[in-house]
């Protein structure tokens, strides 16, 4: 399974651009961004949880959104290689898009 | 300071229509009802009335009908890192500086951008109806973002690395207030050229309120957009109304900015809602052309223009670039004559962004 991510918008706008990617490997994962030349390897438990809320889907983008808010696009590949593509913006509650969060902070700020 | 609300409907009627009930109706009960919703206490219809500035219940807006005298009131929240809205009160209206830089940033930054709006286009804060400002700080760990969620302004604290506190530039302050002007006026989609506009009219009057405390014209203007917010990048900013896509260049870290200053680099990606932050450019530069052409304090004249655009009926929610440069040759035109220097400014302004604007006086919007 993969899923790549792309977090746009905020105030600052583009300069706040990330995107990445989550290959799922037996029970780990890479977490990679060639734009910014991050790798992170998630350990059994953070895969597991991922791959359970990407499992699950994205969902549905809700009501209004909010001016300067971040977007998040997601796409999920399965292993039979179905693709599942959806947006979400703000500061969702999904896990899936609280998870991409803290990881594109991790990336913007290289830590 | 309150009088309850006895009457249930008058409690969820909007005070224009409160105001027009209470001037209009020949029943007393009803004048009396009426005129009591009115003197409930802001902050408890501040959350119904906000609810409508991000796209619900459009409020309406009748000047020359506003009860009494202007004033700001404003309350400051901290959310202590974490992420739930309004946290806890810090400041409110008239209360004495606190020990917390933030709170007082945003305390101060509020009432510049109230006053801005009053001392150069009469207008009694976000609604004109003298709507309470609310704002939290500290929003998040390290959240390196800024917004308005259609009741509030937030403010996260920066990464403390790349970004530094989101209260800092008076700019961003003013930016996200007038997010909310926008969506109790025009309410613009926050999609493609309507979004790009409702993110560059923040810009604008960001800009404006910065230019506005400093008492700069706009040739003093740096006609920068989040200069400052920046850590150990001090002449970088996030955007230049000046020249799109100079704020930043091959940083290794941010890369280079990509705003365009003309049509011709339209952004036509999907992200970020159409390209809101990166299009904005285009109307950003139109701004800065028309300003500095007519001279003098931007906000008196090239100000005024946008400003009276904004309110102006015609302009659709969903209006592209276009409907809006066409209403403010319109506006410059029934405000300053249809031979006026300002209204030639605009339209060069418009035309040297590319965006085709039509000289005469035809009803275009959007
Ligand atoms: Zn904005």
């Amino acid at each position: 399974m993969k899923m790549t991510f792309v977090r746009s918008g905020g105030f600052a706008g583009p300069m706040m651009r990330v995107e990445g990617a989550v290959d799922f490997e037996g029970d780990k994962a890479m977490v990679t961004s060639e734009a910014r030349k991050y790798r992170r390897e998630l350990d059994q438990d953070e895969a597991r949880v991922l791959r359970d809320a990407a499992s699950r889907g994205i969902g549905e983008a809700e009501g209004q959104v909010a001016p300067d808010s971040f977007q998040y696009d997601v796409t999920v590949t399965t292993a039979d290689g179905k693709t599942r593509r959806g947006t979400l913006h703000g500061d969702s509650s999904n896990p899936l898009i609280q998870w991409i969060r803290k990881e594109s902070d991790r990336i913007f700020s290289q830590k | 300071m309150s009088t309850p609300c006895r009457h249930s409907i008058y409690c969820i009627l909007p005070p224009h229509i409160l105001k027009n009930i209470a001037k209009n109706t020949k029943d007393a009960k009803q004048r009396e009802a009426a005129l009591n919703a009115l003197s409930v206490d802001h902050s408890i219809r501040s959350d119904r009335t906000t609810f409508s500035l991000l796209g619900g219940l459009q409020v309406a807006h009748a000047v020359g009908l506003t009860a009494a005298t202007p004033a700001v009131h404003r309350t400051i929240y901290v959310a202590g890192n974490r992420e739930k809205l309004p946290g806890t009160l810090a400041r409110s209206e008239g209360q004495a500086p606190v020990k917390d830089k933030s709170v007082n940033n945003a305390y101060d930054g509020l009432g510049a951008t109230f006053d801005f709006y009053l001392a150069a286009y009469q207008r009694n804060s976000i609604d004109n109806q003298g709507l309470p400002l609310k704002a939290t700080v500290h929003y998040g760990d390290g959240y390196n973002n800024a917004f308005w969620n259609g009741q509030q302004m937030v403010f996260g604290d920066g990464d403390g690395s790349i970004f530094g506190d989101f209260t800092a530039p008076l700019d961003v302050i003013g930016h996200e207030l007038t997010h909310g002007v926008t969506g109790s006026q025009a309410n613009l989609t926050y999609q493609g050229q309507a979004g790009a506009l409702n993110e560059s009219i923040s810009d604008v009057f960001g800009s404006l309120v910065k230019q506005y405390a400093a008492k700069q014209t706009a040739n003093q203007a740096d006609w920068l957009i989040g200069k400052g917010l920046l850590l150990n990048r001090n002449d970088l900013a996030l955007r230049s109304m000046a020249k799109p896509g100079s704020a930043y260049e091959n940083d290794p870290l941010l890369g280079s900015d990509p705003q365009p200053a003309a049509m011709l680099r339209y952004d036509e990606s999907a992200e970020d809602n159409g390209g809101v932050h990166i299009n904005s450019g285009i109307p950003n530069h139109a701004f800065y052309l028309a300003a500095t052409a007519i001279g003098g304090f931007a906000w008196v004249k090239a100000g005024q223009i946008w400003y009276d655009t904004l309110l102006d009926a015609r302009l659709k929610q969903s209006a592209d670039f276009a409907a809006f440069a066409n209403l403010t040759v319109m506006n410059a035109a029934q405000r300053y004559g249809t031979t006026s220097i300002e209204r030639k400014a605009v339209i060069d302004a418009w035309t040297q962004v590319g965006v085709p604007v039509q000289a005469h006086q035809a009803a275009v919007a959007g």
